[in-house]
């Protein structure tokens, strides 16, 4: 019954390819894929909150990542692959953003984080800055009055009302902290609702795809040594973009440590750091420069915390 | 103290789904092939002209250096040819006697012993005899020249998908493997014997414990090991039991340890107890085969025709996969020869996947059981900077195949780390 297709198995060539011959099926676009789900969550209480304003600067960020990314891929001679890290930084890029921020910064901003940023380096993998915080340092840099202009959440109507600043003493006043942890409060899109972006983190934690060391130890962190300089730990976590910049950004696998003790570091560092420009620096908020300069540092923690080698009792010589 | 322990894997390791086509047992026996190739060891000079009829059994081939085994036919009837073939394991060209079958089997004379009247020497000297081989052979490792052994570790798990040889071997000839850990254990009389059981595998240990309830031998331990692939793999088996890391250049006996297979307690069994040489193997064939099968096979018989045995390649699959699918070794000519190393043939569609840069998740560093950085070991391998290879501690990888499984930008790590431990191998050699 079977010999002619047992001959055309035999007679057509054997493929011989690497082991192992089968894999986790976590792949990279997945995990990138993923990731975009996760952050449908903050997104939803971005389009809830801001409305239009929302919907625009989030689809001016992911388009023009996207094409961005395509043109630079040309450039360079290589093809472009849709593995979805683009959106992810075109929409992160985007939920940074105050609300009325004018769309062409909008669009400025990502491709400066791919064209520069992202691809520059040589693309995924190779990057030494996350891409999202260099656009948005970027943006703070040119645009300081348009990157700190706040208003409240106005819903689906054209209305602006300014707002206090996050992390300012008059957004205490303003807004209460069931407000904080839900969302409704002035700040950059998707960084309002604490809530939704932890429920997002601790999905993508149960399904492994972040490490949950570097949000632990970093909100964990800013917690403790904001008690200890007399701030107020719940008000820093709750506000501003840490919590978004904890599960989203400080996670990202190619600007942190390899090791698991690394991201510890990681974490701490980028807590300590950000505690310090907020309660002493002239910056609104520390999270993009606190997880920059741990970034730059990064090659330096893998440098020296290794894992240690298996079977060799003595340390070997390099000349062996 | 209990019969059985648990041991964890001590770190990484990666657990693999079930798969639901595991070839049911028994062990079955296909007709024997027309004609067997026989490699020759390394070294190994044929003693058998072309033209000459052999017995099943009648060694074929030796050589005077104790360290290689020497070669017997797997078949009754005329030495048809000598060839040059490719060895898969270290792709290097080997002779080879091809013997075609006369159909009768007949068996040469074999003497049965009673162990309890040989000496150390005289086991180690039969096993080599019979040619139980392996990496080191055997009866290299029974003879330790000088170093300490406390214990003995007899690997029976099998804890990659599809393979079940081992299982079916301790169901089926336990008894034997039983009676060859006991030559073992008289050999070296190390404090402690472990039997390694992979988990899930309940009915062995229920037969196992039986077993050794009923003999009189007390330092048997039954060590049962978490479902983690690397944990009974290779040395990393003795860092799980024991807990002591061996490296490559490193034997097991260098930890205090002697490792084997329960395949080659069988065989140790079979030429010290009944006079026979390693001639048959269990091994399974699984995956998109028609009937997947345990099987004991003769060496030496053509992958092909076991396969054609099993029901032939179903569907359009067509990689045939040598020894499981985490770190096995995939072959381009299905007529190769049965070697003692196979323990399993697993036929799969392949799947070309695309090959991202790394994105430095450090998954692969999580999942090495051996403590290695392979995204780091890769690297360096493929700019061809080998040194730093063995600088990052390249030598104590074991080959599990662990970190290519979790990396999700599909790298080939495992085969840039092979690239570069042939690579390193080869320049020692040349110095």
């Amino acid at each position: 019954m079977m010999p002619q297709e047992k001959q055309q198995a035999f007679n057509g060539e054997l493929v011989v390819s690497a082991a192992p011959h089968r894999r986790h099926w976590l792949s990279v676009s997945r995990m990138m894929y993923i990731t975009l789900l996760a952050l449908l969550l903050p997104t939803a209480a971005a389009v809830y909150f801001f409305g239009y304003y929302a919907l625009s600067v989030i689809a001016v960020g992911i388009a023009s990542a996207l094409v961005t990314e395509y043109l630079v891929k040309k450039l360079r001679g290589q093809t472009f692959v849709m593995d979805g890290s683009a959106v992810v930084t075109g929409l992160l890029l985007a939920l940074m953003l105050p609300p009325t921020m004018p769309l062409w910064m909008v669009a400025l901003g990502a491709v400066i984080a791919i064209a520069i940023v992202k691809e520059a380096f040589g693309g995924l993998g190779h990057y030494i800055f996350n891409p999202v915080l260099g656009g948005v340092a970027f943006l703070y840099a040119c645009f300081p009055a348009e990157m700190t202009t706040w208003v409240e959440p106005m819903g689906f109507s054209f209305e602006k009302t300014a707002a206090a600043a996050p992390l300012s003493q008059a957004f205490i006043e303003q807004f209460d902290k069931t407000a904080m942890l839900i969302g409704n409060t002035s700040g950059g899109l998707g960084e309002t609702s604490a809530l939704l972006i932890l429920i997002a983190g601790i999905i993508l934690i149960a399904l492994r795809i972040i490490d949950w060391r570097v949000p632990a130890a970093y909100i964990g962190t800013t917690f403790f040594f904001s008690l200890i300089l007399g701030a107020d730990p719940v008000f820093y976590i709750l506000t501003g973009g840490l919590m978004l910049g904890a599960f989203f950004l400080a996670t990202d696998t190619v600007t942190t440590p390899l090791t698991r003790r690394g991201r510890i570091i990681f974490g701490i560092g980028g807590g300590l750091l950000l505690v310090l420009i907020r309660r002493y620096g002239s910056m609104p908020d520390g999270v993009v420069y606190s997880i920059l300069l741990m970034n730059a540092v990064t090659p330096l923690i893998d440098r020296f915390v290794k894992p240690k080698p298996y079977g060799f009792k003595k340390a070997v010589k390099s000349d062996a | 103290m209990s019969l059985i322990i648990i041991r964890k894997s001590r770190h990484g390791g990666v657990s693999l789904p079930d798969y639901p086509s595991l070839p049911p047992g028994p062990i079955e026996t296909p007709p024997l092939p027309e004609k067997v190739v026989i490699p020759l060891c390394g070294g190994c000079k044929a003693l058998a002209r072309r033209g000459e009829n052999v017995l099943c059994g009648q060694k074929i081939g030796d050589t005077e250096d104790f360290g290689a085994t020497p070669t017997h036919a797997s078949l009754s009837g005329e030495v048809s040819g000598a060839i040059k073939l490719i060895d898969p394991l270290s792709n290097s060209p080997r002779d080879a006697l091809v013997i075609t079958s006369d159909g009768n089997d007949e068996q040469t004379e074999y003497k049965a012993q009673d162990p309890a009247t040989l000496s150390p020497e005289d086991i180690i000297n039969l096993i080599r005899e019979a040619g139980v081989g392996g990496e080191p052979p055997a009866h290299t490792r029974l003879s330790l020249q000088g170093k300490k052994i406390d214990s003995v570790i007899i690997n029976a798990c099998c804890c990659q998908p599809y393979l079940k040889s081992n299982t079916m071997l301790m169901l089926e000839y336990g008894e034997e493997v039983f009676s060859g850990i006991n030559i073992i254990n008289k050999v070296l009389s190390p404090e402690t014997i472990y039997i390694a059981i992979g988990h899930g595998s309940y009915d062995v240990i229920e037969y196992l414990e039986r077993l050794v309830k009923s003999s009189d031998v007390k330092n048997i331990k039954i060590a049962l090991l978490d479902n983690k692939q690397s944990a009974p793999s290779g040395k990393g088996i003795i860092n799980t039991i024991l807990g002591r890391g061996v490296t490559s250049d490193q034997t097991a006996a260098d930890a205090g340890a002697a490792l084997f297979d329960a395949a080659e307690a069988k065989a140790v069994h079979d030429a010290v107890i009944n006079g026979k040489p390693f001639i048959q193997k269990i091994i399974t064939v699984a995956g998109s085969v028609r009937n997947p099968k345990n099987l004991m096979v003769r060496l030496g018989t053509p992958l092909s025709h076991i396969i054609d045995y099993c029901g032939g390649i179903r569907g359009d699959a067509d990689e045939v996969v040598i020894n499981g699918l985490m770190a096995g070794i995939p072959i381009y000519n299905p007529d190769l020869p049965l070697a003692g190393w196979m323990h399993s043939i697993i036929i799969e569609k392949s799947a070309p996947a695309r090959e991202y840069d790394c994105i430095r998740c450090g998954r692969c560093i999580e999942a090495c059981p051996a403590h290695l950085s392979p995204t780091l070991l890769a690297a360096y391998s493929r700019a061809g900077r080998y040194d730093e290879c063995r600088e990052a501690y390249i030598e104590s990888c074991f080959e599990c195949g662990a970190c290519a499984y979790v990396c999700p930008a599909r790298i080939p790590l495992l085969q840039y780390i092979k690239i570069a431990r042939a690579e390193l191998v080869r320049r020692k050699a040349n110095k």
